[in-house]
């Protein structure tokens, strides 16, 4: 798995917290696109249906 | 639907912020039984809360007395609940139906008139909490004394619709650490972990539906490659759609700084049956091995006895999926996979003995067999038992 | 502060300003995103393909040729206005346009399955309340009547409307939406509580208006079976592909029996005999054509409005009995006075058809677009006269 080799790379401090700001930017684009996706007919959970 | 609704999302733009501008832990969890209680009557409605409310309450009480009958007593009300509502019509009709129809019939509209137009919401998940809580109890461990701790871990919103399956001696200290102290660590946490959720069931998994539904009704028509394709989507549509959930009830949950037991660990790299089911589901895997595998006998008694009772179980386990044949083959397939996982290197002498070690020197053969034993599966999850065996012959090139 | 700590509010810095950014760009594209050189909503870019055009494209849509002294004609209703069975070179909206000339800007914002008082309508009442010179055409037939401005495919956008407050707070409107969505099973009732609560979303954050735009011009993200060939394909490369009618002979052979029951229950349960053995439309019926006119038109739109009520293709009438054709003629007569009893103007539009001039039942062919485009553009010059 790459999550294995991963603490074994050095990322700079202000690079690493980039990286989380980022993240959280598609995070957030991505929690608007979901209001989109959620007036369109909605699949249910499969599970919720057990 | 559910989390997945412009409700969910205006009441926790309303829940989540007061949760944490709520210092006191008192307050918190006031406000947290009432959004439980709101979300529950939201989407279960009357007729879905009420039988929760009274099982919750026998079991509540039933437990407090701390005597093993009277556990017994709760467990089987909370079975009986579960048969009752999922089953009542599916074993009157195809399994009574089978031996004596005429009696069938009469039981079926009996239990039609009694019946609500549908079982109330998790009733499958409500029965297996509440089974678990009071199997623990009965065993000796320390029954839940406050009223409001056992409402919290009967309807946690977060875990109530599918879980996953809790153990209420690992959620009561998480809910108590959640109530005194929330962290920015735990919010950016269980976001991250919503949104890891939502591309899985929304980008991912509803795609697949859709496409799937489409092709499913053509899959006759499609070529071999075609074919195949469509059960690899099959796999991974039930795969993304399910841990998409559990990434987001585990995320929202841990928005209130309550941790809840993880449900997937890449299933799809299982390199055997056993190692599959560590990984698929494990909350219910766990709960099933605890709760019937091993009060069975699980492998105390010899070799034929343990392949009987991973038979059973995992009927059991195909039949809480659903009051339908399909789902309990579906078990059975598992079933049969593990006994001929778990016999092979015995019954087959040397010969068994030599696979068992190629097998274990070739983790790669194991988990490509695993993975399409699995695939294979989901045909007879998804479709009816005829339906399911053509689009199998069809991927083998029977036709 | 510990890094992460540190690292945990930059996370949620980030998804708070990715949210809000994304709700700006969503702000400006309901500002300029329209779909290219529109001539309506075809199959690819309607909600049959799950593109659910947003409220505030349907405005920019209106306004995008519009110029000061030009009057705004826009279409409504359903698959027929919107030119079902007409290769978009032939649309009668293209040619109404044609027949009206340049003191005129023809938008045909008919949906697929809609009624007269939905989504055009709304664009109308909003343009009308803000001064622009609007003329409302929309088709519809008698059982249909006006239809609810909310339910169907398109019935959102009359909650996206009101949210973002382009109609006038009509109470007869209100309060028989608030009667109806009592009236609905529950799981129906949960439907549109939703498709509300989006719409009221949608005026702050503009989601719609956003992804709609990105579907259009970059990604379509939703998997669909209208375009399985080019699921993810932007809608700008997928034309409007309606094709052109089969010849005669092929048409109006499939489902005869089922399209005659539908023919005949355009008026079956509608009029009854008098004395003289003549149709009449039913009171019961009378009374809800002009309810529903009194709560969904509003007042001020009605001097600008054009009703067609298109009747069904001769094939199939012709096949009735003849006391069958004269209930039929009765029906969509007294109707089409109701309408005008309320200063709607209305007129019947089939009366003198062939059967070339339809595809199917209710669809117009070519013929039949130029027909219906004669038809409207002489009613608007009748009703408006600049």
């Amino acid at each position: 798995m790459l999550t294995r080799y991963l603490p074994k790379v050095e990322i700079p401090v202000p690079l690493r917290l980039l990286g989380r700001f980022l993240l959280g930017l598609a995070i957030g684009v991505l929690f608007h696109y979901m209001l989109y996706r959620f007036s369109l007919p909605v699949q249910p959970f499969i599970y919720v249906a057990f | 639907m559910i989390f997945n609704t412009y409700w969910f999302i205006c009441f926790s733009a309303v829940f989540f912020p007061v949760y944490w501008l709520l210092f006191l832990p008192g307050l918190r969890r006031a406000w947290l039984i009432a959004g439980c209680a709101v979300f529950h009557y939201h989407f279960a409605g009357p007729a879905g809360v009420i039988p929760i409310v009274v099982i919750g309450l026998a079991t509540y009480l039933l437990a407090l007395t701390r005597r093993r009958l009277l556990c017994a007593v709760g467990i089987a009300l909370s079975v009986a609940a579960l048969c009752f509502y999922k089953y009542a019509l599916f074993l009157s009709t195809d399994v009574l139906g089978a031996v004596y129809p005429a009696g069938a019939v009469a039981l079926a509209n009996s239990a039609r008139a009694a019946l609500p137009g549908a079982a109330p919401l998790a009733i499958s998940f409500f029965a297996f909490e509440f089974v678990h809580y009071l199997v623990e109890v009965g065993r000796g461990r320390e029954p839940i004394r406050r009223p409001d701790d056992f409402v919290l871990f009967a309807i946690h919103f977060p875990s109530l619709v599918a879980g996953p399956i809790k153990r209420y001696y690992d959620y009561l200290p998480s809910l108590r650490s959640g109530l005194a102290r929330v962290t920015v660590e735990d919010v950016a946490a269980g976001l991250q972990r919503i949104a890891l959720g939502l591309v899985k069931k929304i980008i991912l998994a509803d795609n697949l539906t859709l496409a799937l539904n489409f092709y499913g009704d053509r899959y006759d028509s499609l070529t071999l490659g075609q074919a195949w394709l469509f059960l690899a989507a099959l796999s991974a549509r039930i795969l993304l759609d399910f841990s998409g959930y559990t990434d987001m009830a585990i995320g929202l949950s841990r928005l209130l700084g309550v941790r809840l037991p993880e449900n997937f660990n890449y299933p799809y790299l299982a390199t055997s049956l056993q190692d599959f089911w560590q990984r698929w589901h494990i909350s219910l895997t766990s709960w099933i091995r605890d709760y019937v595998y091993i009060p069975l006998g699980g492998s105390r008694y010899g070799l034929a006895r343990q392949l009987l009772n991973a038979m059973i179980v995992f009927a059991l386990c195909g039949l809480w999926h659903g009051p339908a044949w399909h789902f309990v083959l579906w078990g059975l397939w598992h079933g049969a996979g593990l006994v001929v996982n778990h016999a092979y290197p015995r019954m087959l002498g040397p010969l068994g003995r030599s696979l068992a070690g190629h097998f274990a020197r070739q983790p790669a053969l194991g988990w490509a067999l695993t993975l399409l034993y699995a695939a294979f599966g989901w045909l007879l999850f998804f479709y009816e038992p005829l339906r399911a065996w053509s689009m199998a012959a069809k991927l083998l090139a029977l036709h | 502060m510990t890094l992460p700590r540190q690292s945990s509010w930059l996370l949620l810095a980030g998804i708070l300003a990715g949210f809000l950014g994304a709700s700006w760009q969503g702000r400006l594209a309901s500002g300029y995103s329209k779909p290219d050189g529109f001539r309506r909503f075809h199959q690819r870019i309607s909600p049959d393909a799950l593109y659910y055009p947003p409220y505030a494209m349907l405005e920019a849509l209106a306004l995008a040729r519009w110029h000061p002294g030009q009057t705004l004609v826009i279409i409504g209703g359903n698959s027929i206005f919107n030119g079902v069975g007409q290769p978009v070179d032939d649309l009668w909206s293209v040619q109404l346009q044609e027949l009206l000339g340049a003191r005129y800007v023809v938008v045909n914002l008919a949906f697929r399955g809609a009624y007269p008082a939905q989504g055009a309508a709304l664009v109308a009442e909003s343009l009308l309340l803000r001064g622009y010179p609007v003329i409302y055409v929309a088709n519809t037939n008698p059982p249909a009547a006006t239809g609810r401005a909310v339910g169907g495919a398109s019935g959102y956008l009359y909650w996206q409307a009101l949210y973002q407050h382009r109609l006038s707070g009509y109470a007869p409107r209100e309060t028989e939406i608030r009667n109806w969505l009592q009236t609905l099973p529950p799981k129906e009732r949960e439907q549109q509580a939703e498709e509300r609560l989006g719409s009221w979303l949608e005026a702050w954050t503009r989601h719609q208006s956003l992804w709609h735009h990105i579907g259009y011009r970059h990604v379509f993200t939703v998997w669909n079976f209208v375009v399985a060939q080019d699921p993810w394909g932007a809608r700008d490369h997928l034309p409007d592909n309606e094709p052109q009618a089969r010849p005669l002979g092929e048409r109006f052979k499939n489902l005869l029996p089922e399209e005659m029951a539908i023919v005949r229950g355009y008026s079956a349960n509608m009029a009854v005999q008098d004395a003289h053995q003549q149709w009449h439309l039913e009171g019961g019926n009378r009374q809800r054509l002009v309810d529903d006119i009194e709560k969904t038109i509003i007042p001020s739109l009605r001097p600008h409005t054009l009703i067609i009520l298109n009747k069904n293709c001769p094939y199939y009438l012709n096949l009735l009995t003849a006391s069958e054709r004269a209930r039929d003629t009765a029906v969509y007569a007294d109707s089409a006075q109701i309408w005008r009893d309320h200063g709607i103007a209305c007129a019947v539009s089939g009366e003198d058809y062939e059967s070339i001039d339809y595809i199917d039942r209710a669809h117009l062919s070519s013929d039949g677009g130029r027909k219906v485009a004669r038809l409207v553009a002489q009613q608007i010059r009748q009703l408006h006269q600049p």
